[in-house]
């Protein structure tokens, strides 16, 4: 499931370890995009520029774990024939518009095999059943917010979904380099 | 089997023979891999008893090898290959 090139910016994340920082380093981007996200409309009403900010991290930070395109370090979840995006592009992108920087896709990269599909289907059942969780929370806190504060409302529910909607296309690239074992020399050598 | 020749059923509970039957006939996992449609990291998830093979690619790494399924995988140990060439002499030469 990890890609085969075992790089992300010439860093190898062939080492559980490695993907474990990478993970932590992650989602502590996007605990602090909600710190300044927070921050930032609690200083100002929502504008547009807030807007844009918002959605091109929405649809530029889960690139950086991949599983959508070739390139990223998980391999794409092919076979969803019905998901507009996912024959859009073969490379993964970093931001929106640009040269493929991640990496380079290989044949090897755009297919899964029967273990990878197995893999690739238990984790995204694990986030179905997590997110059942996460969405009962968020609309807890949510509504609280309204009985307390009314008049955040607006930029709340803006934020709950951009949050909602990072953890769901995270969720599953989490699980999976978190939980993948180191690939061994032999796993990481050559292929001959 | 594990990579180190100690039996092990890993995380699948089964155990195979795969890394023997590719170390003796000096066959790589990638070309393991090519045959039977697999990535070749497939191959050593398979090996370590990490992932437990379909009853398809179980068939087709039999075919590969020419053994029928229960010569390769097994839910119980193996017997050891040099007990199963030798038999009781090497049993004899172990507890001496």
């Amino acid at each position: 499931m990890i890609t085969t090139t075992n790089k992300l910016f010439g860093f190898s994340v062939a080492r559980r370890s490695t993907r474990r920082i990478l993970v932590v380093v992650y989602w502590l981007c996007i605990a602090a995009f909600t710190c300044a996200f927070l921050f930032d409309q609690m200083r100002h009403t929502l504008d547009v520029f807030g807007i844009i900010i918002a959605l091109q991290i929405l649809t530029n930070l889960p690139s950086l774990l991949g599983g959508v395109r070739a390139g990223g370090v998980i391999k794409p979840y092919r076979g969803v024939k019905w998901a507009p995006l996912m024959d859009r592009d073969e490379v993964q992108t970093v931001f929106s518009g640009a040269r493929p920087v991640i990496g380079s896709a290989t044949a090897a990269d755009l297919a899964l095999d029967e273990r990878e599909t197995r893999l690739r289907d238990r984790v995204h059942f694990v986030s179905y059943t997590l997110m059942r969780w996460i969405t009962l929370f968020l609309f807890a806190g949510y509504a609280l917010l309204a009985l307390l504060r009314p008049e955040w409302t607006r930029q709340a529910g803006l934020f709950l979904f951009i949050l909602l909607a990072l953890v769901l296309w995270s969720l599953p690239q989490t699980l999976i380099l978190w939980n993948e074992p180191d690939m061994s020399a032999t796993d990481m050598e050559e292929p001959r | 089997m594990s990579d180190n020749g100690i039996q092990s059923p890993g995380e699948s509970g089964l155990y195979n023979r795969i890394a023997v039957l590719r170390a003796e006939r000096g066959i790589s996992r990638q070309a393991l891999a090519d045959a039977v449609g697999v990535n070749y990291q497939t191959i050593g998830f398979l090996e370590r008893g990490d992932y437990g093979p379909s009853l398809k690619l179980a068939f087709q790494i039999g075919e590969y090898f020419g053994l029928p399924v229960e010569a390769i995988f097994s839910t119980k140990p193996f017997e050891l290959l040099s007990q199963q060439v030798y038999g009781s002499r090497s049993t004899l030469k172990e507890s001496a």
